[in-house]
């Protein structure tokens, strides 16, 4: 238990005896026995360490020798032999860095201001910010089209148009046939290269480097990523048109359900655009133009789940 | 009049001559964006269509219950209704629990404590005092 300062004592007020008080001398004394008697020992809040009084005690003088802290972290007891070189030469190489202080520096220390504002400040980040960290000199030219093509025809057209670059690049024997999109885009509308000809959907791109060369190509002029499953999955030219043109997921079930056309032979399934109410329920019993003409007749509102 | 033992008819009992299926009636619900209705979902596009086929007496419907968890209800002949709950589950348990909302007859589950259960009348017949022996008090 944490006793009480000793200052803070009550009971020392009656033990100075010296104090002129109105105490009797009996009752003085009885405090004195009391506080003689107290089993805990004070906690001395002090200066010197709990280590430096035992190591005080134990060479039985006021100025013990060796390290004052023997289990502080530069003690040499702790030390291994490489580590006390790696002081040393730590210690001879703050030796030739540390610069002193000179009165210029120490005036600079004194010029500083701390600020009350943001209003001066340099300010980091934000849309000013990124417009003047652009270099107007070289703008940034991404790879793939900035934005997706949406429009099936134009999709079909950037196929067709990577298709024929790479397979001419094939027949004229280059290596590389990645070239193709060295070429960068430009905003030609290459929808005039499609035709009535549909043969060429019907190619076979199972070569890696050819399906390879296209993909590129057309994730280049379209902008659409491909994923690894479906460049996979592509063997001719028009199941990976397929891809590139596959329609969004219908964002309501029912609607899958309804495009389903398993559900259109069976008679028992009925499918439901929206939750069915209490009312529905009613009126597929026929009930509800009763029940909504009796609360008419009884001035009652006609309510409920719509 | 000579006392005559009421003549027994023969009492219907499902399945001997006709079958016919307890459950009338069906309905799924689902939910278009709650995840515990990731199951029923699939299994409204995968596996329902077969399993309404095989069941054309079974009317089912079909809708949604948004932010609630997905249910299957069944309705039977004898006035009673079946839920179940098929939060989080799969495809196949899905399809196990509308099997078995099918398959039930709509009473209430009750524990079999006797070994043999039998619908037919005890063949001892009813007791009665005209008959057998005659006890002298």
């Amino acid at each position: 238990m944490k006793r009480l300062p000793r200052t803070a004592r009550s009971v020392d007020l009656l033990l100075d005896i010296s104090r002129p008080t109105s105490i009797c001398r009996s009752c003085r004394l009885r405090a004195a026995q009391q506080s003689a008697l107290s089993t805990s020992a004070i906690r001395r809040e002090g200066p010197v360490p709990f280590t430096e009084r035992i190591r005080k005690r134990i060479y039985g003088t006021e100025n013990p020798p060796g390290q004052e802290d023997p289990y502080a972290r530069n003690s040499p007891l702790r030390q291994t032999p490489e580590t006390r070189e790696e002081l040393r030469v730590l210690e001879s190489e703050d030796d030739l860095t540390v610069q002193k202080a000179t009165p210029e520096s120490s005036e600079l220390a004194n010029m500083y201001e701390p600020a009350n504002s943001w209003d001066s400040l340099e300010w980091v980040g934000g849309e000013d910010y990124l417009e003047a960290l652009k270099d107007d000199e070289k703008p940034y030219v991404g790879f793939m089209h900035g934005t997706k093509v949406q429009d099936n025809d134009e999709i079909r057209a950037a196929l067709r148009r990577a298709v024929v670059e790479v397979y001419t690049l094939h027949y004229a024997g280059r290596e590389d046939l990645t070239d193709v999109c060295n070429a960068r885009h430009n905003d030609d509308d290459f929808k005039s290269l499609l035709d009535r000809n549909y043969e060429w959907l019907a190619l076979s791109i199972k070569e890696p480097r050819i399906k390879f060369a296209i993909v590129k190509r057309v994730m280049q002029l379209t902008g659409i990523r491909l994923s690894d499953y479906a460049i996979q999955t592509s063997p001719t030219v028009e199941a990976l048109l397929q891809r590139l043109t596959t329609k969004p997921k219908p964002k309501k079930l029912v609607e899958a359900l309804h495009a389903d056309s398993r559900f259109a032979n069976l008679q028992n399934v009925k499918l439901f655009e929206r939750r069915v109410t209490p009312i529905d329920k009613e009126k597929q019993v026929g009930r509800w133009k009763v029940i909504e003409e009796a609360l008419v007749n009884r001035d009652l509102p006609v309510t409920g789940h719509q | 009049m000579p006392l005559q033992a009421l003549r027994t008819v023969a009492r219907s009992q499902n399945g001997v001559g006709a079958f016919i299926l307890q459950c009338k009636r069906l309905d799924f619900h689902y939910c278009d964006w709650a995840g515990s209705s990731k199951g029923m979902n699939s299994f409204l596009q995968s596996h329902l269509p077969a399993f309404a086929a095989s069941n054309p007496q079974i009317e089912i419907t079909v809708s949604p219950r948004p932010r609630k968890h997905p249910v299957i209800k069944g309705t039977y002949i004898n006035g009673r209704e079946k839920a179940v709950c098929v939060r989080n589950m799969e495809v196949k348990e899905i399809l196990a629990k509308a099997e078995l909302l099918r398959d039930a007859n709509g009473e209430k589950l009750r524990k079999a404590k006797k070994p043999v259960k039998s619908a037919n009348e005890s063949v001892r017949g009813i007791w009665d005092p005209f008959h057998g022996a005659n006890w002298s008090i």
